[in-house]
């Protein structure tokens, strides 16, 4: 039975109905379980964060019936890892239990999620929708159904011994006293460590990661998204990422679970750190995107990453969406969801942004290693170069490879002319009026009575000094008036006076120098203030 | 157990043996003893309380019982709140604590019921939060009066309860409680436009106007600006109004804005120097706001 998402509202005991009503064994109904572990996903619109909680929970104790496989997996181990709730740390200990090949690491995560449920526990009765147990029955703590989990493991998984003996030692994750009673007690009970079963082989977390790879062509048009930054400066999509790889992670700072928000952005300051070490700090971007932009205000962004070490300038910030936020949790797919204008719901989520703005491998759900991001950040400014090497070694048609080729070669003859072709353009009106000048005082010298023409001329020789003069005290710049003098007494003086050809043309030259130096300062457009 | 783990909460008084503790515990439970005797006892365990099973059990039933005295209860109530504050002892009671304290929200006695609706609230607890709403939304199922279960609402940003609080804001059943609503809906984005609204609102009373202007300034800096420039210039604004929107230009706005603000620079030189039948208060003001943005 689906849920009408069309005809709303339904209530979350419609909801906990039709989860009961699917049949975890059936493929498609198995779909739609899954679906709705998706943040994004209609159901969570609108919901409270308690709500959306209880939902997820019910929906993995419903997915754990038959055997989770896959990525299903994931959705078990994230909420062990960053869950805080007593409800959901349950539901998740409980589906851990229904995992088809469960590994001795996974035990690790359920120490975690004791760990996390220090402050938090509660009775849980998971045998009815979002049980916490507020009738008197006797209802077991989430700590029990963590603890049973881990004497399932203990039992059923060869291994599992040599992780817990391993954590309790380092005291990672920290457990109470009490806790590590329970754990030591689990411990008696479990399989003896096997001998031939080195520690190493079974706790690969390396399919945790949460590491997706990808680098094709975004369907999301980004050109609308606009930032602030920390400063309140604004930042174009197309204006930031293009500047260079980048590494992204998502928060917002009213997130109210230590294990997400606050501590991917103490992360991504250790990432940058990384990468001052390395010597990447000018090639590798870093920003973190707040979920929240209508209350992270800049004020707000800068205090927030600057209390977790985050460094900020103009190739690291922190930034809030201004326009384009559809099109940007579109093109990131953001697992995120909302009430009103909170978030009620979001996933751990980090990325590596190639210089073409497009999205290169991503780190969702679980927590991300610092090291993993940089290496990924690296390898993409590997591949970029690579690329760029590989654009410039062409294949000749025999096949064989040379450097330089015929075709860069080519380009090479061409480049000078061209640069130059560009460089002489007029691009605005005053580049325009300097080339007609030009033309004008080349043909002087051919039209007849030439000579009977000195006022004309003395008045445009005025006309133009005039013109340099007030072009040079705009710009502070004296070189192009002192050029223009100096050629108008050549071609007026030599050329005209002394009838010499070679004054004539070179007054007009050095003239026409003037005028190009004249020009305003590099840097500024080419117009005159 | 350690001597040391039977001193009261506030480390007072000597350590006390298992025996005395247990004599304690005993005159504690006796129903026949008088209320003074027994909360003496309950003082004397203190954090000890926590120590063995059966003595938690104790003094859970006694907070729970309806039947026992309330001063009984309550100090029953305020001696595991103080375990509270040592974590590790704590541990171990929370979820047992947490489900006596579900049920003793919905108690007769109202200072117990509200008190421990109050720490629910503090520990998020979602049942809590989906009462103190219900209760909004149907007055006759409320467990406590709307402006407290707005207050302590607005201690889980994350709960829902946003809506209901627009809609008292709206249409509130008294004052206090349109208050509470107003202060929980500070931290709501999308409200900015209903806080400068009720700001430049005349008919509105001083106080909502200045938490609407404090709202204001936590959602959109930029717009508290513009409406404290057009209350400082107005004076048919009451005076303690204008003297907010004064302060709030000289604490909060815009550097470059206010420089190169003449008219508003001019006016407010001119109401600090001393301007006929102004009042002293947004006089000072307006003379803070000229040392500190046109000194």
């Amino acid at each position: 039975m689906a849920i009408d998402l069309v005809a709303p509202p339904w209530t979350e005991q419609d909801f906990a109905r039709a989860v009961e009503a699917l049949d975890p064994h059936d493929a498609v109904d198995r779909a739609e379980l899954v679906s709705f572990l998706d943040e994004r996903h209609a159901v969570h619109r609108q919901r409270g964060a308690a709500a959306v909680g209880r939902m997820r929970g019910w929906t993995l104790l419903a997915l754990a019936k038959a055997p989770l496989r896959g990525d299903e997996v994931m959705f078990v181990l994230e909420e062990l890892q960053s869950g805080r709730t007593a409800y959901e740390l349950a539901c998740a200990a409980r589906a851990l239990r229904g995992v088809a090949s469960p590994t001795p690491a996974m035990a690790g995560l359920v120490l975690r999620a004791a760990s996390n449920l220090r402050a938090t526990d509660d009775h849980v009765d998971l045998t009815r929708y979002g049980g916490l147990a507020d009738d008197g029955t006797d209802a077991p703590t989430a700590m029990d159904a963590l603890m049973d989990t881990l004497a399932w493991l203990c039992t059923t998984v060869p291994g599992t011994a040599g992780v817990l003996a391993s954590a309790l030692r380092s005291d990672d994750p920290p457990l109470s006293p009490g806790q590590r009673d329970r754990v030591e007690r689990c411990l008696a009970h479990g399989l003896p460590e096997p001998q031939d079963h080195p520690l190493a082989c079974c706790t690969s977390d390396a399919d945790w990661s949460g590491l997706r790879r990808s680098c094709s062509e975004a369907s999301i048009s980004t050109d609308a998204i606009t930032f602030e930054d920390q400063d309140g400066n604004p930042v174009g999509y197309a204006n930031f990422f293009r500047g260079g790889p980048t590494v992204v992670v998502f928060f917002y700072t009213r997130c109210n679970n230590a294990g997400k928000c606050s501590l991917s952005v103490s992360k991504l300051a250790r990432i940058q750190r990384l990468l001052a070490d390395k010597g990447l700090a000018q090639v590798i971007q870093t920003a973190a995107i707040t979920y929240d932009p209508d209350y992270d205000l800049a004020p707000r962004l800068r205090g927030y990453a600057e209390s977790r070490g985050m460094c900020m300038d103009a190739r690291n910030r922190v930034m809030r969406t201004t326009a384009g936020a559809d099109e940007l949790h579109a093109h990131f797919q953001l697992g995120v969801n909302f009430i009103d204008s909170i978030v009620n719901r979001h996933r751990i989520e980090a990325f590596v942004v190639d210089a073409r703005g497009r999205i290169s491998a991503s780190f969702v759900r679980l927590q991300w290693n610092e090291e993993d991001v940089v290496a990924e950040a690296v390898a993409v400014v590997d591949r970029a170069a690579q690329a760029d090497s590989h654009e410039s070694v062409t294949h000749e048609p025999d096949g064989n490879t040379s450097t330089p080729t015929r075709r860069s070669r080519l380009q090479a003859w061409l480049a000078p002319p061209i640069y130059l072709g560009m460089a002489l353009l007029p691009k605005c009106p005053i580049c325009g009026a300097t080339y007609l000048s030009l033309s004008g005082i080349l043909a002087l010298p051919h039209l007849d009575g030439i000579y009977w023409m000195m006022p004309a001329l003395m008045v445009l020789t005025i006309v133009n000094l005039a013109g340099l003069g007030w072009l040079a005290r705009a710009t502070r710049d004296w070189r192009g008036l002192a050029l223009g003098w100096l050629g108008a007494t050549v071609t007026l003086g030599c050329g005209i006076a002394l009838e010499q050809p070679a004054g004539l043309y070179g007054g007009i030259a050095i003239s026409l120098i003037g005028c190009l130096a004249a020009r305003p300062r590099r840097g500024r457009p080419c117009t005159v203030r | 157990m350690a001597p040391s783990s039977s001193k009261t909460p506030r480390g007072r008084g000597p350590t006390a043996d298992a025996a005395t503790l247990a004599a304690h515990a005993a005159v504690l439970a006796d129903a026949g003893k008088p209320v003074k005797q027994r909360l003496a006892a309950l003082a004397a365990l203190g954090w000890a309380i926590t120590d063995e099973p059966q003595r938690l059990a104790a003094v859970l039933k006694l907070l729970t019982d309806p039947s026992e005295p309330i001063q009984l209860r309550l100090a029953a109530l305020a001696v595991l709140q103080s375990a509270t504050f040592h974590p590790e002892r704590f541990e171990r009671i929370r979820a047992d604590y947490l489900k006596a304290l579900r049920k003793v929200s919905s108690d007769d006695d109202l200072e117990l019921r509200q008190r421990a609706l109050g720490m629910l609230a503090r520990e998020h607890d979602p049942a809590t939060q989906e009462k103190l709403i219900e209760g909004l939304r149907e007055p006759a199922k409320a467990l406590v009066t709307p402006e407290k279960a707005l207050q302590l609402l607005g201690y889980d940003l994350h709960s829902d309860a946003y809506p209901i609080a627009r809609a008292i804001a709206e249409a509130p059943p008294n004052e206090m409680a349109r208050r509470e609503a107003l202060r929980l809906l500070a931290a709501d984005g999308a409200s900015a436009q209903l806080f400068e609204n009720i700001l430049m609102d005349k008919g509105e009373s001083c106080e909502i106007r200045q938490l609407s202007a404090s709202a204001l300034h936590n959602l959109a800096p930029e717009r508290l600006q513009a409406c404290a420039r057009q209350i400082t210039m107005d004076s048919s604004e009451p005076s303690d109004i204008r003297s907010v929107g004064v302060t709030a230009l000289t604490h909060f706005g815009d550097d470059d804005t206010m420089r190169q603000d003449e008219v508003l620079n001019a006016y407010l030189k001119q109401l600090g120097d001393g301007s006929e039948g102004e009042d002293p208060g947004l006089q000072t003001a307006a003379r803070q706001y000229v040392a500190k943005r046109l000194a």
